[in-house]
């Protein structure tokens, strides 16, 4: 059972680290492409506009790239952790000290996204409802949008990386009692 | 770790061998190396009725303990 779940979960990662390659190399392409004309682009919800400068475009461009490395490098790092579960080595303290780098790694690009939307976020938000004429309306709207889209971007960034973290603490205290469990003659 | 096993004394009283007793008791040489050298972690009770049986000893013959 176990071995058929890893199975897919490899099959599936395997593809998911592909689809993130060849996007960001379609990144790459669309911003080399149209370097001297950058109209729209989007950085995890947040929409950049020909009124933003074009170094706000080159920066964003920079941290999407870099955000999705290193999403690909954890995607890696999980892939190989599936395998050892594939070969039933699980209470390992490598995939212990693995799943502890995806969880990290994950916090990283979760912090990574809230400094760049708390940087973004003021100046957008109000452009969108530069129509609102009551003040405590255009107040109250903010807080709400601002609330609902960075639960919407962090929440599948940060649950995942602290149910790692947890897994991780898991197999950590797997691997205590499996070592324990050996040295018992 | 505090506890010392003397079981290699005890196999030269008896003049036995490790893997003559791995053999009698029924357990690996490899296991049997790992009680002799320390690294083991918990003996269970069978395994030391059977080194007693064998090695016709108490387990404070094996067993010491050293602050």
């Amino acid at each position: 059972m176990v071995k058929q779940i890893s199975n897919i979960l490899h099959i599936m990662l395997l593809v998911f680290q592909i689809f993130i390659f060849f996007l960001t190399i379609g990144e790459i392409i669309h911003f080399a492409e149209k370097f001297d004309k950058i109209h729209n682009d989007y950085f995890f919800g947040i929409h950049l506009s020909e009124s933003d400068t074009p170094l706000t475009h080159i920066i964003v461009f920079c941290i999407t790239i870099l955000v999705m490395s290193l999403l690909f490098y954890l995607l890696n790092l999980f892939r190989k952790v599936i395998l050892d579960f594939r070969k039933e080595f699980v209470f390992t303290e490598k995939n212990g000290k693995q799943l502890r780098k995806i969880a990290f790694g994950l916090i990283i690009i979760g912090l990574t996204i809230l400094t760049v939307f708390l940087i973004f976020f003021p100046y957008k938000t109000n452009y969108e409802i530069s129509n609102a004429n009551d003040n405590t309306i255009r107040w109250v709207y903010n807080l709400g949008l601002f609330v609902g889209k960075l639960t919407s971007l962090l929440f599948p960034i940060f649950i995942p990386a602290l149910f790692f973290m947890l897994i991780s603490k898991l197999i950590k205290e797997g691997n205590i009692i499996k070592t324990e469990n050996d040295l018992t003659i | 770790m505090p506890i010392i096993i003397n079981l290699d004394v005890m196999l030269a009283k008896r003049k036995m061998q490790s893997n003559e007793l791995a053999e009698k008791i029924g357990i690996t040489t490899a296991n049997l190396s790992i009680l002799k050298t320390g690294k083991a972690k918990a003996i269970r009770f069978s395994t030391l009725e059977a080194i007693c049986k064998e090695l016709d000893c108490q387990p404070g013959d094996i067993l010491e303990y050293n602050q």
